[in-house]
């Protein structure tokens, strides 16, 4: 019975370390399944996070790029906002240096010679559009004293002669110089007001320079003192010329219009060029006329009321 | 015998066992991180798509002020080419 018992307890003791071998075996096996899976997973991991980093560092790059592209763009719609401010600030700036230029080619040290287109007694329908293109072409810009010409149609050529960045001045309501404007101060002086508003009213465009049609000393030598006067308390300059086209009068050509031009030009430091917009002669002459005196090294600027050829 | 070699199965067993938990802490861990990358990743993009939003509604008003202002861009330009002339000129 003993031996049996002991025999039992033998058979029992061998089974039970058998299993306790085969369970650490299976969990040894069990374990290394898991290691493998772990293994796996973590290099998964790692491959989804780098990933994810490259995502990150793209979407940072894309992000840094946008934001400039943003504040490029504030700014520009600033610039765009703020456009009104810059045109008054360059147009100052512009005028300051042609005050300056013109200073310097007085003392006769500029390098070029100063050329004023000045084109009266318009606008005309037929050809001051055409006047604007060539200066256009050219890249030009020139002074139009206009007279008060209440008709629709010109009203745009008004509107383009000021967009466009000319001079604007006066060169009274009715240029009537045979119908009374020189027959008093007061017919004179009430004609370049009642201009001025109509130009204000047709352009937006306040001036301070004059010209008397027909040059000033058509205004009788009584008058003309005083006229000059009275336009000095109302703030104005005037101006007439030193070379002129000739185109007014007779029968000018193409030819004569460029020949007076250039014969009259003389090599003058600061030329005041008279032009008139109803001349088809001078309309052809301008692009020949423009080329030739660059040519001869001369620049077109705009008058301006500072200018030492306004007289004040 | 028998019993070394089931010492070298304990150990074996036992650092097994440390190794795939350290394992499974690294697992844990990237997985962490992944979920904290994930959200990033999103909020970024969330970011990326109101700024690309904001852009393109400023290009529609930069497109609208442009055209509206078309003239006004070429008057000071030609003021600027005017100026440039002169500025030449003096120096």
């Amino acid at each position: 019975m003993g031996k049996t018992k002991s025999n039992l307890r033998g058979f029992i003791k061998i089974k039970i370390k058998l299993f306790s071998s085969l369970l650490i075996f299976l969990l040894l096996i069990l374990n290394a399944c898991i290691i493998f899976l772990l293994l796996n997973l973590n290099y998964l991991k790692a491959y989804e996070i780098a990933i994810h980093e490259q995502l990150l560092s793209n979407i940072e790059d894309t992000h840094g790029k946008k934001l400039q592209e943003l504040s490029t763009l504030e700014v520009k719609i600033e610039d765009l906002k703020g456009l009104d401010q810059k045109i008054l600030t360059i147009k100052q700036q512009f005028f300051d240096n042609a005050l300056a230029y013109e200073t310097l080619v007085l003392q006769g040290k500029g390098t070029k010679k100063i050329a004023y287109l000045t084109i009266d007694d318009g606008p005309y329908s037929q050809y001051t559009p055409s006047f604007l293109d060539i200066l256009d072409n050219y890249d030009i810009l020139a002074t139009f004293f206009l007279i008060g010409k209440p008709n629709p149609i010109l009203e745009p050529i008004y509107k383009r002669i000021a967009d466009s960045g000319h001079t604007i001045g006066n060169h009274t309501y009715s240029h009537a110089i045979k119908r009374g404007l020189y027959n008093s101060v007061d017919s004179f002086i009430n004609d370049v007001i009642k201009q001025e508003k109509f130009l204000q009213t047709k352009t937006g465009v306040t001036t301070n320079i004059v010209r008397f049609p027909g040059g000033s000393m058509t205004a009788k030598s009584g008058y003309r003192t005083e006229i000059l006067k009275r336009l000095r308390t109302l703030n104005y300059g005037y101006i007439d010329w030193n070379v002129s086209t000739g185109d007014s009068g007779g029968y000018p050509t193409p030819t004569s219009v460029l020949n007076n031009v250039l014969n009259g030009i003389n090599d003058k430091k600061i030329a005041v060029i008279l032009m008139h917009d109803f001349s088809y002669s001078t309309l052809l002459a301008l692009p020949t006329m423009i080329e030739e005196l660059k040519r001869r090294d001369y620049i077109f600027l705009p008058l301006f009321y500072e200018s030492a050829k306004i007289i004040k | 015998m028998k019993k070394i070699i089931k010492y070298w199965l304990f150990l074996v067993l036992g650092g097994s066992i440390i190794y795939s938990l350290f394992n499974y802490i690294s697992y844990y861990e990237k997985q962490q991180k992944l979920t904290t990358l994930t959200t990033e990743v999103t909020e970024r993009y969330e970011q990326l798509n109101d700024i690309a939003e904001t852009i393109l509604k400023l290009e529609l008003e930069a497109k609208e002020i442009n055209k509206e202002k078309e003239k006004q861009i070429e008057e000071y330009q030609k003021w600027v080419r005017q100026n440039q002339i002169l500025e030449d000129l003096l120096k």
